[in-house]
């Protein structure tokens, strides 16, 4: 049975209801409601962003549903992205975090950890400077403050 | 289904096309800066420190909120790193309770607090005036809020937070695995030092050096008591309780209490047989009778684990890391091997290195320190999270591979201690090795001793070769001058050298803008070519771009070469000389 869903500007999108319980946020919002004809506004998420939000769960359909484990788990780390996942994170940065507030909002954990490791990855291995660049960040500090923390940060940069 | 898909497939084939609208929807939201701080500590957690740092400097934003959830993001690195009491863990990312306050890590490693006390002490003696004329003028400035103050480590040398923490104990590492150290010997014996023992007690340094060279025959101090064990004793361990397990030529174990000196229990071999090695742990009592391994239950007295020739020839000191459940043996065959502390023991992993046989050994955080007939101590690092690892069995311990929270990790060359003699006893704590050798000599190996390091001149190097070339036409260079320790910022106080490199740098960029438009597809594989100049040509385009120094001094062409000469012998990976021509050729990468 489809599920209805709307955007915030007013776009219809039809999906399974599957698809669409990968969503915590949906799967509890249609138990709360049970068996409903009536679409789910989603005041927080554009047409764009569901449409690749939903691209997402639609291929992530069958996964099973991520327990949340507190074990340790030596494989969690930012460079494991699927590779379906890493070409579906190719995206330009204002979708890239539009995505992680959806996947926030939507309760999408898994969605929401690659969105956080795709950011990671962009910030790793850049100086302060690139990230500055990377994300259109202005440098704020007087050259007096930029040169202390510097030389606070000495220990991180030498190999 | 058909017109809500409509819009679906035509974005799976362009997203890039929905793009203007969500801008157009939403200006401000989207930003790196703007997510929610949930958001943006999640994005936080998954970085290893170098990115942290970076992040720190990137503007007041990130500053802050890299200082202000310390308790998370450093406490989670120090986790990673192994740099807590117990093994190693992976946190998932996400909010983590502490289990220990700094105050608390700090207390359980002793001999850290004990380098981390010296090196503040050499710092303060160090800095002296620099600090004192320094902090009046930073609380001149306004601007600087109090997230900018906090953590100012290198000049202050106060442990207060999980990122002070993080960073002497990273600092540490370095110095181990870079072998740096200050080496104190301790001179006094006439005979051979048969061991030595370092007091978990973080305060003194030189009284924390006990040698013992008999059960019965302190030659340094004053016996508390002696015991008639009516053994001959071959080699002894002490457990965390101070039980001392003393291991005899006859293949009786006895276990004494060092504080009641009362018997705790007694084990015997089957056969009369010599005990080369004991090691004695809360439930244990392990020896080593020639090639093989027993285990021993202490409370059952039931023997619990046997391995038959763990070595090729006999084992000469034995070690159990109770946490990480590993069994460290060490043998005349100059070999230190790591079984599985379990009732059936595995071989997990063999080191070599040393070229005679291995006479004792200690464990330290990561590393194995072991001493040797080849008159050598080494320090062999495990890789850090190779117990974990071990543990969960969710990779083949034998195989070398790294976790390193996504960066690229250096296996550590193992770390050589000369000596002029055989090496009988080693001891380690966090921060430093003793060695007792056939020398009579005590030796103490400092790693610890830099650990919050004076602000050193700044090295010749030159900043940012990038913001170079593109601010080439405006002259606005950064960089310090190789031999002096100054920076020149802007086109003040340009140098010739300073000029010829933006000129090459230029030379560069617009050779290879040439060589794109000349191949519409330039070919990844080919090597990228550089832009070969020598002193006039580079003269040449000086006058053709107006990139000159202000000053201009004696005849350029001179100054130019000796200039350009003097930054490629201290800069060889950036600047390039070509010397087998004449005049020389200079190029930057």
């Amino acid at each position: 049975m489809p599920v209805i869903l709307v955007s915030s500007d007013a776009q219809e999108f039809k999906v399974d209801k599957e698809v669409a319980e990968r969503s915590i946020l949906i799967k509890n919002m249609l138990e709360d409601v049970g068996e409903s004809d009536s679409p789910i506004p989603l005041p927080n998420v554009t047409a764009a962003v569901l449409t690749k939000v939903i691209e997402y769960c639609e291929h992530h359909r069958n996964d099973p549903v991520q327990v949340p484990d507190e074990t340790d788990d030596p494989r969690k780390r930012s460079n494991d992205i699927e590779e379906w996942d890493m070409k579906f994170m190719q995206v330009d940065q204002e979708m890239l975090f539009e995505i992680i507030l959806a996947a926030n909002y939507l309760d999408i954990k898994p969605l929401l950890d690659v969105g956080c490791k795709t950011v990671a990855n962009i910030i790793k291995g850049k100086t302060p400077e690139e990230i500055r660049k990377a994300f259109n960040i202005v440098n704020d500090f007087t050259p007096e403050e930029e040169a202390q923390i510097k030389k606070e940060n000495e220990w991180a940069e030498d190999r | 289904m058909s017109s809500a898909a409509d819009p679906l497939a035509h974005a799976r084939k362009k997203p890039a096309l929905l793009e203007p609208a969500s801008r157009h929807l939403k200006p401000t939201r989207s930003s790196f800066s703007q997510l929610p701080l949930e958001l943006a500590f999640l994005v936080l957690s998954y970085l290893p420190y170098r990115s942290l740092a970076a992040l720190s400097a990137v503007d007041h934003y990130w500053r802050q909120l890299t200082f202000q959830q310390d308790s998370i993001l450093w406490y989670r690195l120090c986790q990673r790193h192994g740099f807590l009491p117990g093994p190693a863990t992976f946190p998932p990312p996400g909010h983590t309770r502490p289990r220990w306050t700094v105050a608390q890590a700090l207390a359980q490693r002793p001999g850290f607090t004990r380098a981390l006390d010296q090196s503040r002490q050499r710092l303060i003696a160090s800095q002296g005036t620099a600090a004192s004329e320094a902090d009046p003028g930073s609380l001149d400035h306004p601007s600087l809020d109090s997230t900018v103050h906090r953590s100012a480590l290198s000049t202050k040398g106060n442990v207060e937070s999980w990122r002070d923490f993080f960073q002497a104990s990273i600092v540490l590492e370095r110095e181990w695995l870079g072998g740096k150290r200050t080496v104190k010997e301790l001179r006094g014996h006439d005979e051979a030092v048969l061991s030595v023992k370092t007091l978990r007690n973080g305060d003194r340094i030189d009284s924390t050096v006990i040698v013992w060279r008999d059960i019965q025959d302190y030659p340094y101090l004053k016996p508390l008591k002696i015991l008639d064990l009516g053994i001959q004793i071959m080699c002894m361990d002490l457990d965390d309780n101070l039980d001392l397990a003393v291991a005899a030529v006859s293949g009786v174990v006895k276990i004494i209490s060092i504080e009641t000196f009362s018997s705790l229990g007694t084990f015997q071999y089957s056969i009369p047989h010599l005990c080369t090695a004991v090691a004695l742990s809360k439930t244990k009592v392990e020896v080593a009778i020639g090639l093989n391994y027993y285990a021993w239950d202490r409370e059952t007295k039931a023997q619990v684990g046997f391995i038959s020739d763990a070595h090729f020839e006999n084992i000469a000191c034995m070690k159990v890391d109770t946490n990480k459940k590993l069994l460290f043996t060490g043998s005349q065959d100059s070999k230190v091997r790591i079984f599985s502390w379990e009732s059936k023991p595995m071989l997990l992993r063999q080191y070599g290195g040393h070229r005679g046989g291995v006479r004792c050994m200690t464990l330290q955080d990561g590393m194995i320190i072991t001493g040797a007939t080849d008159k050598t101590a080494m320090i062999t690092f495990r890789d850090r999270h190779e117990a974990y690892r071990i543990d969960a069995l969710s990779a083949d311990p034998l195989l070398g591979e790294t976790d390193s929270f996504g960066e690229a990790e250096r296996v550590a060359e193992p770390v050589s201690l000369s000596h002029p003699a055989y090496v009988n006893a080693v001891d380690a704590d966090a921060s430093m090795v003793v060695t007792g050798a056939d020398d009579g000599v005590v030796r103490i190996f400092n790693f610890g001793s830099d650990l919050w390091r004076p602000p050193a001149p700044p090295s010749p190097k030159l900043c940012g070769q990038t913001s170079l070339v593109s601010s080439a036409s405006s002259t606005c260079v950064l960089m310090a001058r190789p031999g002096r320790n100054k920076v020149s910022v802007g086109n003040r106080r340009q140098t010739w050298g300073t000029c010829a490199l933006a000129v090459l740098a230029r030379a560069n960029l617009m050779l290879h803008q040439s060589q794109a438009q000349d191949r519409q597809a330039p070919m990844q594989t080919e090597t990228r070519s550089l832009a070969w100049m020598n002193v006039d040509e580079i003269y040449k385009c000086m006058l053709e771009w107006e990139l000159q120094p202000v000053s201009q001094g004696s005849t350029p062409k001179h100054t130019l070469n000796l200039a350009l000469l003097m930054m490629a012998k201290s800069e060889p990976p950036t600047i390039l000389l070509d010397s087998t021509v004449s005049p020389h050729r200079f190029a930057v990468e």
